[in-house]
This record gives C-alpha cells, sequence and structure tokens, in this order.
C-alpha cells in the first residue's frame, strides 16, 4: 500500500493521523486533499445583503406556521372522509353472520390509527420518523387478510371493482390536500409515500365495514393493490410539484 | 433560533450573518454559478417553514440539510446533475480561500466539479465545511457507512483528478 493510498484510507475513514498529515504535506497530489481548516466568516456581500432583504422582507410577512397545526387539520380531515364514506356504504360486512367482529374491530381501529396519526407522522419534521410509516407495506395487507371472512362474494368483475374505484375515489380529497402540504418541505420520496399511505386508508377503513367478499384473492386484488398504486403514484405527482421550502 | 422561530428580526440577521458567507462557499461547489439563488432559496425556505424547526436541534447542521435539498432540487430542476459546468464556476475560488495557494484552491474546485453530485456534497461537507461522517449521515438523512462510501470514491476520484490536472501541465 502506498502513501498516497494510507493517505486517502485515513482521509475517508476520518483518522487522519500525523504520519499521513505529514505524507499529504509533501505530496503534490494528496496535499489539496488535506480538510481545511474552519475560516472566519467572511464581510457581507451585495448579493449577501439582497438575499438578506428578502428573507427579513418574508419574515415580516409570513407567520409561523407550526407542523403540529397542519397534522391536526390532514388527520381530521381524512378521519371526516373516513367516517362519512364509511356511513354512506353502511356496515354490511359487520352485519353480515361471518363477520369475525373482534378482528374487525381491532383490524378497524389499525386504519383509523394510520388515517390518523400515520399523517401526522408523515408530516413529522426530520428525515427519519415518516420512514416508519413504511412498515405499513406488508402490516396492513396482513392484517385485512386474517380479518377477513374468507368468502368470495365478489366472484365477477362489475362486482369486485366498485372496491378498487371505492379506495381511489377516497382518496383523493385527502391526497390532494397532502401533496399540497408536502410542498411546503423538502422532496422526499419516503415521506410522499408514507403521507398517501394514510391518505389511501381512508377509503380502506370504509371497505373493511362494508365489503363482505373476505377472500385473499379480492383483498389483495381491489383493497390493498389501488392503496398501494396510489401510495406509489403519489411520488411522481409529488416531484411534478414545485417546492415552496426544502426544510425537511 | 427561537427568537428567530418567533420572528425576531434581529435574531435572523444574526444567525445570517453567522453563516451566509461560508454557506454560500459550500453552495458554490455545489452548483457552481447558481450558488446564490440556491443560497436565497434556502434562507427564504428557513423562514417560511421555520414553524418545523425542533427545539433544541443544531441550527448549522439544519441549515445545510436545507441548503443540499434545495441544491438538489436546483440540480433536478435544471438536468445537469453531474458534473456541473465547470465555467459556471467563478473565477476566484469559493470565499474564503481555503488553501494557501489560490491557483492549487482552484485546481481542487475544477476537479471537485467533475464528482458526481453525490460524491461532491460528502466531499464539500467533509472537507470544506468540517463535517463528521456521522454529522453528514444525520444531515444528508443517510447511513454513516453510505457517507464513507460517498467520500472515499469522491476523494479516490478527485486523486485521480488532481494527478492527471498535475501530468496536462
Amino acid at each position: 500500500m502506498s502513501g498516497c493510498d494510507r493517505f486517502l484510507d485515513a482521509l475517508a475513514s476520518d483518522r487522519l493521523d500525523d504520519a499521513a498529515r505529514a505524507h499529504a504535506a509533501g505530496c503534490p497530489i494528496c496535499g489539496p486533499l488535506l480538510p481545511v481548516e474552519q475560516p472566519q466568516a467572511s464581510p457581507p456581500t451585495p448579493s449577501l445583503e439582497a438575499i438578506r432583504s428578502r428573507a427579513l422582507e418574508a419574515l415580516r410577512t409570513t407567520p409561523v406556521r407550526p407542523w403540529t397545526r397542519d397534522a391536526a387539520r390532514i388527520a381530521l380531515l381524512q378521519a371526516a372522509v373516513a367516517f362519512a364514506v364509511a356511513a354512506m356504504l353502511g356496515a354490511r360486512n359487520w352485519g353480515s353472520p361471518m363477520a369475525h367482529h373482534m378482528a374487525l374491530a381491532v383490524v378497524g381501529a389499525v386504519l383509523l390509527a394510520v388515517v390518523t396519526l400515520g399523517s401526522a407522522l408523515a408530516l413529522a419534521p426530520g428525515g427519519r420518523r415518516p420512514r416508519w410509516m413504511l412498515v405499513l407495506v406488508p402490516i396492513v395487507p396482513l392484517l385485512l387478510v386474517l380479518s377477513g371472512n374468507g368468502a368470495h362474494t365478489a366472484t365477477t368483475m362489475g362486482a369486485a371493482l366498485p372496491c378498487l374505484v371505492t379506495v381511489v375515489l377516497t382518496a383523493v380529497v385527502p391526497l390532494a390536500v397532502g401533496l399540497a402540504l408536502l410542498r411546503g418541505m423538502a422532496l422526499d420520496a419516503a415521506r410522499t409515500m408514507a403521507l398517501a399511505l394514510s391518505a389511501a386508508a381512508t377509503g380502506l377503513f370504509a371497505l373493511h365495514w362494508h365489503c363482505t367478499d373476505g377472500s385473499v384473492p379480492h383483498l389483495m386484488g381491489f383493497h390493498v393493490l389501488p392503496w398501494l398504486a396510489l401510495a406509489l403514484l403519489a411520488i411522481p405527482l409529488r416531484r411534478a410539484l414545485t417546492t415552496e421550502s426544502h426544510v425537511p | 433560533m427561537e427568537r428567530f422561530v418567533q420572528g425576531e428580526e434581529a435574531a435572523f440577521s444574526e444567525l445570517f450573518a453567522r453563516h451566509a458567507g461560508r454557506l454560500q462557499g459550500a453552495l458554490r461547489r455545489m452548483v457552481g454559478a447558481a450558488a446564490d439563488d440556491v443560497l436565497q432559496t434556502t434562507f427564504l425556505s428557513i423562514v417560511r417553514a421555520r414553524g418545523r424547526y425542533e427545539r433544541g436541534a443544531p441550527f448549522r447542521p439544519w441549515l445545510y440539510t436545507v441548503a443540499v435539498n434545495a441544491a438538489r432540487d436546483h440540480l433536478r430542476r435544471n438536468r445537469r446533475e453531474e458534473p456541473h459546468p465547470i465555467d459556471a464556476l467563478p473565477d476566484t475560488p469559493a470565499e474564503p480561500a481555503p488553501l494557501p495557494d489560490p491557483g492549487l484552491s482552484r485546481t481542487v474546485e475544477r476537479a471537485l466539479a467533475k464528482l458526481p453530485s453525490s460524491q461532491r456534497e460528502a466531499i464539500v461537507l467533509h472537507r470544506f465545511e468540517g463535517f463528521s461522517f456521522k454529522e453528514i449521515g444525520e444531515l444528508l438523512g443517510v447511513s454513516e457507512t453510505a457517507v464513507k462510501v460517498r467520500a472515499h470514491r469522491g476523494y479516490e476520484r478527485l486523486r485521480v483528478l488532481l494527478a492527471s490536472e498535475r501530468e496536462s501541465r
């Protein structure tokens, strides 16, 4: 291993010792790569002054908007949409003689948590917390299948398709509002998907009480698939929108 | 920072005076001549979304995260991900001069402009801004190991570029 290689390894592992520094000091190629000392702040230039003035103007005209307020608003909106659609569709599945009431109630509570707390988690500052929402991708389908009654009642495409349409249409308003809120923070595919998973769960919640077809193929194809597709679709939609603020 | 979040102009001016010049230099290395635009976007971002600042979090890494996000967005929208045009770099090295020899500094910056943006980000934040790999990982939202890999590859390529530039002189 040459001195240059040793220096490179030390540099790239944050372990610059005296020997590595001594090598770099005498090497015309490694020398320029030595980390620089923290320089002092320089006096403001005209371009910096203009930027400062614009930012100050924005500070005067933009009131502080806590992220928790946005999170609470979207959580309430999604809960309202989920309950409204559930009420419109009715609770035929809950009333069915084949229903597993305890399983339905538990999974219904989980879906409500995804709709409300999930949206708040997806909007939380920082890059890491929204990623926790992605564990829902395997968990929600599993729970839906486990709470299903196993009966295959929607045997034709015409009978099954309304479930898919319900998931998509129910998600339109929450997703649109969510995407508008996401413009106020840095572009982040994981966050976008997290918020879309929460928004699209509104339809899952409504169908959960209504749809009497509890077979695995129906639940996966007409409930879970559109839910996941909406979450994936949200990513290019968000990328197409401009970003108002790049704060994480 | 708390005073800035509440909208106090003096507090913002203090933060700006402390960080803007240095951040401008870092952005010049990341996006070339568009540095001022991205710097403005960065500060407007933190003003507009100051409600997303987490109380007690250190300001400088937060500011650099916003700046890196803004730089990435700029590169993506301008479809010149890598490398950013060398002729877009200013004739003088980004302030303040990081090396005693301005010619040498300019050579490093030219080589830096030829790196892929992910490697360039890691090197600018590590070599020029003095962040540790752990801090860079937190700042970029990736693991420390991923940052080390990017930096190692970047430094390796930088060394090759510097060597070839030296030979061509």
